[in-house]
């Protein structure tokens, strides 16, 4: 009962996120599109992957409200920590959904304007992130399922991270949450250094994060396989979500 | 069917926030549980619904483990001082979900109180005064129709005529649907008419359990012109005093001479306040 009624609140509050995202991301693409048909200019030149960025932004944030107002609420009608652990577990499915509709945004995107700049004689240079990063071909629905796997993936995983760092922030008092601040800051600028200088990743437009893990995921440079990726994907989500698992046993509400 | 709380302590540190408390709650039956701020009430109600876990001991709920334990927590509402709803959430959707969390709950009824203290049910919990925030949370409660309703500070912000009505629903609550209601408070006076059974915590132990009559039949008050109550008080144990103009009070444990009243002085119960200063030590405090 408990559990039932703790996921049914967890998908019915990220699915509302996801329809306004969804929603909300309609009008640059429309927007977009006007813009290419008004004036037969060719700017559908950028890479998908600005799409697919901002539904691993919407997955973190996800993840990071996931923990500590959710917590609170559950405890609040009785859930027990197990029990809100798994259903956050159970609501990682959701990165399908997210996975499902950024796809889709994609494939009617790219669709759209070659057909508005097709009628007026502009070629379109669309080209999928993730098919020259993976170097992947076949039928439009292998491609379509292998994205939406690929996304999925990337979803769940970033939905954890940020879940966990929202357990590991919670539990923190305010001296050890400045400390970590600065920590987490310093890496980030540590990264975006490694990043200029790896230049490969720097080159393919990828945000440094995902350099770092497709550099320990993938097997470096020039070796990029989806097999290593869903795999490092599907080690990052457990590894993720048992960490916070061993942080929410014993967590209680600060005041 | 009752709530065991067995040798149960719970430390932050190297304080001892409740101190191996032993007792039970029974169904049916309104509780107060009083104390000083600080005596550890709202850690022991926190223990009991699984909100932090003890140090040590044990809370059984209906003989089940209460902790993480799904099914004996669904027999307990707490509602707390700290908000724990997501502050967008409005009072109906609050009930909405309490009914999905809480198989009993009667969401028309909730609607019902709601509307008795003139609360916006539309309004997101955080843009709610302190006042009616504490209402809200009243709201969940008592619609959860859970079998061990615990409110804890129910009257935080609450003015006296919201605070009445609180009182009054409690009670009406109470007799058209019985079940364990536990107010825990340090605010006796206003409880006190309300209170069945009584536990008493001071500095994080249990210093008195027992029914409001029983404690109450500890002693007496006599009331009547100061010069004939200080008389009559002398040797006795006067725990505490009022006095309206020429009119005195005297609050008096033990039932000593009892039966010598002298005429022009009257006899009435003793005052559950009075009593709970002198058990938990206040009164020498305050000299």
């Amino acid at each position: 009962m408990k559990l039932k009624a703790a996921v049914l609140y967890r998908y019915q509050k990220y699915l509302k996120a996801i329809g306004l995202f969804c929603g909300l991301l309609l009008i640059p693409v429309i927007g977009a599109l006007i813009a290419t048909k008004m004036n037969n200019y060719e700017i559908f030149t950028r890479d998908s992957f600005y799409m697919f960025a901002l539904c691993a932004i919407l997955s973190f944030i996800i993840g990071i409200t996931s923990y500590k107002p959710v917590f609170k609420f559950f405890l609040q009608n009785g859930v027990s920590r197990q029990s809100t652990h798994l259903s956050f577990v159970l609501s990682l499915p959701l990165g399908i959904v997210l996975a499902l509709a950024e796809t889709i945004y994609h494939n009617v995107f790219v669709r759209v304007s070659e057909m508005l700049t097709d009628s007026t004689g502009v070629k379109t240079a669309w080209f999928d992130m993730f098919s020259r990063v993976f170097n992947y071909n076949g039928s439009p629905l292998k491609i379509f399922v292998l994205r939406v796997v690929i996304g999925s993936l990337a979803f769940m995983m970033l939905m954890s991270f940020g879940y966990l760092m929202s357990a590991i922030f919670s539990g923190m008092k305010p001296f050890y949450k400045l400390i970590v601040s600065v920590v987490l800051v310093v890496l980030i600028i540590l990264s975006f250094v490694i990043s200029s200088v790896t230049d490969s990743y720097a080159s393919m437009g990828m945000p440094t994060w995902l350099a770092f893990i497709a550099f320990f995921a993938l097997g470096g440079i020039g070796s990029y396989y989806v097999d290593h990726y869903i795999a490092a994907m599907i080690i990052l989500t457990v590894l993720f979500t048992s960490i916070s698992h061993l942080l929410i046993r014993k967590a209680i509400v600060r005041k | 069917m009752s709530i065991e709380i067995k040798n149960v302590t719970k430390k932050f540190g190297k304080t001892v926030a409740v101190d191996a408390i032993t007792a039970k709650i029974d169904e049916d039956k309104i509780y107060g549980i009083l104390g000083r701020n600080g005596a550890g009430k709202s850690t022991l109600l926190n223990i009991i619904s699984n909100r932090i876990i003890a140090t040590d001991g044990e809370v059984l709920v209906d003989g089940e483990e209460a902790v993480e334990n799904n099914s004996a927590q669904e027999k307990v509402f707490l509602m707390s001082e700290v908000d724990m709803y997501p502050s967008s959430m409005n009072t109906a959707e609050i009930l909405k979900w309490t009914a999905k969390f809480y198989p009993d709950t009667d969401v028309e009824k909730g609607k019902e109180i709601a509307k008795r203290f003139t609360l916006d049910t539309k309004k997101g919990i955080g843009q709610l005064s302190t006042g009616y925030r504490t209402i809200a949370k009243f709201v969940a409660a008592i619609a959860s129709n859970a079998k061990y309703t615990f409110l804890d500070e129910p009257v935080l912000g609450l003015d006296a005529n919201h605070r009445e009505l609180l009182y009054k629903i409690i009670v009406e609550e109470y007799a058209e649907n019985p079940r364990m209601i536990a107010v825990a408070t340090h605010i006796i006076e206003e409880v006190a008419g309300l209170l069945e059974e009584v536990i008493i915590i001071e500095k994080g132990k249990v210093i008195e359990t027992d029914s409001v009559e029983n404690l109450l039949s500890r002693g007496y008050g006599v009331t009547g012109k100061a010069e004939l109550v200080d008389g009559f008080c002398a040797n006795k144990n006067v725990i505490g005093t009022e006095s309206i103009g020429s009119l005195k009070i005297a609050y008096i444990l033990g039932h000593d001479n009892i039966s010598e009243i002298p005429d022009g002085l009257e006899i009435s119960p003793l005052n559950l306040q009075k009593l709970f200063i002198v058990l938990t030590g206040g009164e020498e405090e305050a000299k």
